[in-house]
């Protein structure tokens, strides 16, 4: 386990082993909002490196995991933005609608970056609205309505993709 | 729908974990920013096709982009000026917002031509687009106007820009065939509006409408009158003339205002070329602004302009470059 308060003040040491520690969690969260292994590399890199230099604007240590998705957040969001220019349109998926994780998967992957950040961090990450509204820079009432509008877009989408007809009664998954 | 099963869409979403922590450890201690490896990539081979291009033009003898150097004075002994050329075209694309303001003047020309004084309008329009950098004097990176021209105004462009400390000399020649539509003392114009609201004393200038910076020098090239603003037109002055040693070209200097010969609602075509330079400078919080027209145009007769010069090859750009340094020779350096 690393120590915030260290982190704080400077050591190099104590940097290193969050970096460890920490850099799953934050590939998987760039990897979420990016769909790409390369760019959710350089995301957590520029997260980290960010991080660092801006250390001294973390007052709270409590807050430092927030501090952290902020930062993750801002510099996936720069990554999508620059590959618009650089990059050609990915291929349509290939889904099984009979598997409701793939369905619900390719759900996601239709949100725009900032829907799925907030769905991630608000159902993986369990964060509470008034964190979500730091991680994405926004107000808390922004953050709980669009995570409103994005469930429900998404429970929309998954009737269209006939998840309640094709996977619910298999899977068991109550709606 | 419910959590469980956005959570498992979620943590199907697993990439592998590379072990970054070296990389960004190694970043952080030499407190340099390297770019990611891919882009480092990215960048190296543009830089290599770059220089590829840049060969393949050289050798094929069809480089615009030459650099000549001054050698700079040693601190103490006086002013220097260090210069590059570079090759204007398309540096910068323009951001929509000036392309949109750049074809409201367009508008006003006829076919491919700025007229004259769309050309000055268009800039004083566009003065605000003009960097002006405190410590290299100008910058004029995005001064892509004339690249986007759709007359390519400058065809064989050479940008020539100085730089230098604030006592030393700054300015920009923009030299090579071009139009007389005025877009390009436009552009000098603007740049030297630009530097008169930027800096002091020079902020005191008035510079109207129809506005010229003149320069009077004697024949040995030195400057004998302070700007003059005019607020008239027709001010044509050959001022001087001189000869280059190297190769026997004769200069003629005007004033700027030569080229600003119409009236701004005279909005007259200009259809010819010819080759010039224009140049300005700051010297001593004093601009000079200087075209050079070169007697090696056609079909151009001016009570205002005569040439005596024999009509000689076109110009090369290795032409431009010794006219320019003798240019500078001349106006700056001494």
């Amino acid at each position: 386990m690393f120590d915030t308060a260290k982190f704080m003040t400077g050591d190099e040491s104590e940097f290193a082993v969050i970096v460890s520690e920490l850099t799953p969690v934050f590939m998987h969260y760039s990897y979420s909002i990016l769909g790409c292994q390369a760019d959710a590399e350089d995301a957590v890199q520029n997260t980290f490196i960010k991080a660092w230099r801006k250390k001294h604007t973390l007052r709270d240590e409590t807050a430092f995991m927030t501090f952290l998705y902020r930062i993750a957040f801002s510099c996936s969001i720069d990554i999508v933005r620059a590959r618009k220019w650089f990059r050609a349109p990915e291929p349509e998926p290939q889904i099984n609608v009979n598997d409701v994780s793939d369905i619900m998967e390719q759900v996601l992957l239709e949100l725009s970056p900032a829907d799925r950040s907030v769905i991630y961090c608000r159902v993986v990450g369990e964060y509470s609205y008034a964190s979500l509204a730091a991680i994405h820079g926004r107000t808390e009432a922004w953050v709980r309505k669009r995570y409103q509008l994005t469930r429900k877009k998404m429970a929309k989408r998954l009737c269209e993709l006939g998840y309640k007809q094709k996977t619910a009664i298999e899977s068991g998954v109550p709606q | 729908m419910n959590d469980k099963m956005i959570y498992n869409a979620f943590d199907r979403m697993q990439p592998s974990y590379a072990d970054l922590t070296d990389r960004i450890m190694r970043q952080i201690k030499t407190n340099k920013k390297h770019a990611p490896v891919r882009y480092r990539v990215l960048k190296t081979s543009v830089c290599i096709l770059l220089a590829a291009c840049f060969l393949l033009l050289s050798v094929s003898g069809y480089a615009a982009v030459k650099l000549i150097s001054v050698k700079l004075p040693e601190p103490g002994e006086g002013k220097g000026i260090r210069y590059t050329v570079y090759n204007n075209a398309g540096v910068v694309k323009l951001s929509d917002e000036v392309m949109s303001d750049l074809k409201q003047y367009n508008g006003r020309s006829d076919k491919n031509k700025y007229k004259a004084a769309a050309g000055h309008e268009f800039g004083r329009h566009f003065k605000d687009y003009f960097e002006v950098d405190e410590y290299l004097g100008i910058s004029i990176l995005k001064n892509s106007l004339f690249g986007e021209a759709p007359d390519n105004v400058l065809t064989k462009d050479i940008i020539l820009r100085s730089t230098g400390d604030e006592n030393m000399l700054n300015g920009l020649i923009i030299s090579g065939s071009h139009t007389v539509s005025g877009a390009s003392a436009g552009c000098h114009i603007s740049i030297i509006i630009k530097l008169t609201d930027d800096k002091n004393p020079l902020s005191e200038i008035d510079m109207p409408e129809s506005g010229n910076t003149t320069l009077y020098v004697n024949e040995n090239g030195d400057l004998v009158s302070d700007i003059n603003i005019q607020s008239g037109y027709k001010k044509t002055s050959k001022v001087s003339s001189y000869k280059s040693m190297q190769n026997g070209l004769e200069a003629e200097i005007v004033v700027s205002t030569e080229s600003l010969k119409l009236k701004p609602e005279e909005n007259i075509e200009v259809p010819y070329i010819l080759n010039s330079i224009n140049a300005y400078f700051i010297h001593d919080n004093i601009i000079y602004s200087l075209m050079f027209r070169l007697p090696v145009f056609e079909n151009y007769k001016s009570e205002n302009f005569t040439s005596t010069a024999p009509e000689p090859d076109p110009l090369t750009t290795d032409d431009y470059i010794i006219l320019t340094q003798y240019v500078i020779d001349a106006f700056i350096v001494n």
